[in-house]
């Protein structure tokens, strides 16, 4: 065979064991989630297909799944807006306006968001506990918006660095102020970065286990993460149908948002702005 | 509008310490006149032009719009670009990329709040202008280089600014769109009557485009003045070099008493200098100078004349109508210009120096 066929072979060879790779959790967990007896591997029972478990996960009032869903989509998508929020005005702060040291500014953001989350909880904990906010959202909101935010700076800033200057002075000459050039004109430049900052943010704040299992007690502002590991059967073992099935349909919302805003995240955006 | 600049100066801080990008800047720019600032790149100029449209604030100084203080360093009112209703056309033409060219062009409009059929009317009315008309649905991205060009004008001439400030707009266009637009950018602002400062470090078309030149240099004005008074009586050996083309000779001479008058001495020869050449200049004998001499001032011949200087030719280059020659006269390098196409690199010639239109600059000028 010839070297060229060598290739293409190998190529998908590798891209067939990377996907495999990837997939194969996935794919265990959907087939569990649809099983009739999760032990199906061990014992010598015949694989049988049910989708009790779905049915139990979305309606049995005492698992709680639906509103830990709705939980988990309020504090992420509440959280990953007001990082984006204040991101962009950090970095327009970052890029645009005379602030003293801005490099050690930006590396000291960088810095902060290397503490590892377990020194953090212990603190949080006490602080929202005074502030009687255990068990509500925005308990989660604030810790998640704050945790997500150096990142999301981080990204921000080096999208705003790739707009030209020009472009915000003339937009300021043509009358806008500094918010204005941020809204009209660099956030709008920017969309790609915007949007992937929020998605990160999103998945993020919606995969978050230690501070959600802190600050929340029940299903009043529990999220999908802590939720799923708490759950129980009967007699104590774990439910492991229950817990498939719950973490198959978690996906959906992670993989909606994904979809919606992916086709936004295209580069190339900044083209024709300046000679090019 | 009448600009005038009262003893402008800016300072940057930077890590390496104080830069003075302008230093005591007078300036005044009539109603209605195209008035260029011509310099080299780092010599302030586009500093300027940002100082004027309120991009940047003056260390030291006052602005004036009119009657109207836009910049008062002393007392630090300064008024924002949106205050001063400036219009600027940027070198790289800086279109808001997400916009439609009517989208671009109706941005300044919008931002002031400006009803929609006015709008519409203004837009529709700039595009004709600048013969954009069918490109108003199309993004930044689809237009060639002259037509952004075009799109950047219009969106500056859309609400009637008191002046257009203009960057280097033309130095990304190839030679020959620049030459129309040169033409072009000439009659609109003829016709609109607008003032317009306009940056360049081309002195072609400073010289083309400007009713008035400022040349700057290192922060500072060298001279100002119409382009026929800087191509006619250069203020500094600085100007003499940068305005015409090809430059000014200028050789370093010393001066000798000659009878009544003066005389140069160039190597082992003396020419006599006509009054005319000496005027203005506080110049005795004795002393050193450079002597400035336009190419079209130097005639190369064959053969021997008594007042002509020996050269040798040491390099022809055809610009079209006539012939740049590098002549090597005395130990210094001349440019001249000549109709003589027959003449080859190393050939022995003579030079006669035309030095009733000589300009004689102080030693270390």
């Amino acid at each position: 065979m010839s070297e060229e066929v060598w290739r293409r072979l190998l190529t998908a060879a590798g891209a067939l064991f990377l996907v495999l790779f990837s997939l194969a959790p996935f794919l265990f967990m959907l087939l569990v989630s649809a099983s009739g007896r999760p032990d199906f591997l061990t014992e010598s029972v015949p694989f049988s297909v049910t989708l009790e478990h779905y049915a139990r996960v979305l309606a049995a009032a005492e698992l709680h799944f639906p509103r830990y869903l709705l939980n988990s989509c309020v504090v992420s998508l509440a959280a990953a807006a007001a990082a984006v929020l204040v991101a962009s005005l950090a970095a327009y702060a970052l890029t645009r306006l005379p602030v003293p040291s801005k490099m050690a500014l930006l590396f000291g953001v960088l810095a902060l968001s290397m503490f590892p989350q377990v020194s953090l909880v212990g603190h949080l904990f006490k602080m929202m506990s005074a502030l009687h906010w255990i068990n509500t959202y925005q308990a989660l909101i604030l810790p998640y918006a704050a945790w997500v935010l150096p990142l999301s700076v981080w990204i921000m800033v080096s999208y705003f660095l790739q707009i030209p200057r020009d472009l915000d002075r003339a937009a300021q000459v043509d009358g806008c102020s500094h918010l204005q050039v941020l809204a009209r004109v660099l956030l709008p430049v920017a969309r790609p970065g915007l949007f992937a900052v929020f998605l990160l943010a999103f998945i993020f704040c919606f995969n978050e286990f230690m501070f959600a299992l802190m600050l929340t007690r029940d299903a009043a502002a529990r999220t999908v993460p802590v939720g799923i590991a708490l759950f129980e059967g009967l007699h104590g073992e774990t439910p492991w149908g229950t817990i498939m099935a719950a973490s198959a349909v978690t996906t959906v919302p992670v993989v909606a948002v994904t979809v919606a805003f992916q086709r936004h995240i295209i580069s190339g955006l900044t083209r024709g702005a300046v000679k090019g | 509008m009448r600009l005038e600049l009262d003893s402008v100066t800016k300072r940057f801080r930077s890590l390496r310490g104080v830069i003075r990008a302008l230093e005591g800047i007078d300036l005044r720019v009539e109603d209605g006149e195209f008035f260029v600032l011509l310099g080299p790149s780092g010599c302030g100029k586009s500093t300027l032009l940002n100082l004027v449209a309120g991009l940047e604030k003056p260390s030291e100084g006052r602005i004036r719009f009119d009657d109207q203080v836009v910049a008062d360093a002393a007392t630090q009112d300064v008024l924002s670009p949106r205050q001063r209703n400036v219009a600027f056309v940027f070198q790289d033409y800086a279109l808001y990329p997400h916009l439609t060219v009517a989208g671009n062009l109706a941005f300044p409009l919008r931002v002031a709040g400006a009803a929609r059929p006015e709008i519409d009317r203004a837009v529709r009315q700039a595009a004709a202008t600048l013969e954009i008309a069918e490109l108003l649905d199309a993004k930044p991205a689809e237009l060639s280089g002259g037509q952004r060009q075009r799109v950047a004008i219009a969106r500056a001439i859309v609400r009637n600014p008191r002046i257009f400030l203009m960057d280097e707009p033309l130095s990304n266009l190839d030679a020959q769109l620049r030459l129309a637009m040169r033409g072009e950018l000439k009659r609109l602002q003829r016709r609109l009557g607008i003032t317009t400062l306009y940056v360049t470090h081309d002195q072609i078309e400073a010289m083309s485009l400007g009713d008035r030149i400022a040349v700057l240099r290192r922060g500072a004005i060298e001279q100002i003045g119409t382009p026929w008074d800087l191509y006619e009586c250069p203020a500094s050996p600085f100007v003499a070099r940068f305005v015409g083309s090809p430059p000014m000779n200028l050789v370093p001479v010393r001066l000798v008493a000659e009878g009544e008058g003066l005389a140069v001495e160039l190597g082992a020869h003396r020419l006599a200098l006509p009054p005319r050449a000496r005027a203005g200049s506080a110049l005795a004998p004795g002393d050193g100078a450079l002597c400035g001499l336009r190419p079209e001032q130097i005639a190369v011949r064959r053969g021997s004349a008594e007042d002509a200087l020996p050269a040798t030719i040491s390099s022809v280059e055809p610009m079209g109508r006539e012939i740049l020659l590098e002549l090597e006269c005395e130990g210094h390098l001349i440019r001249a210009l000549s109709d003589d196409a027959s003449l080859r690199p190393g050939e022995q010639v003579r030079v006669r120096l035309d030095l009733r239109k000589a300009h004689l600059f102080p030693e270390g000028a």
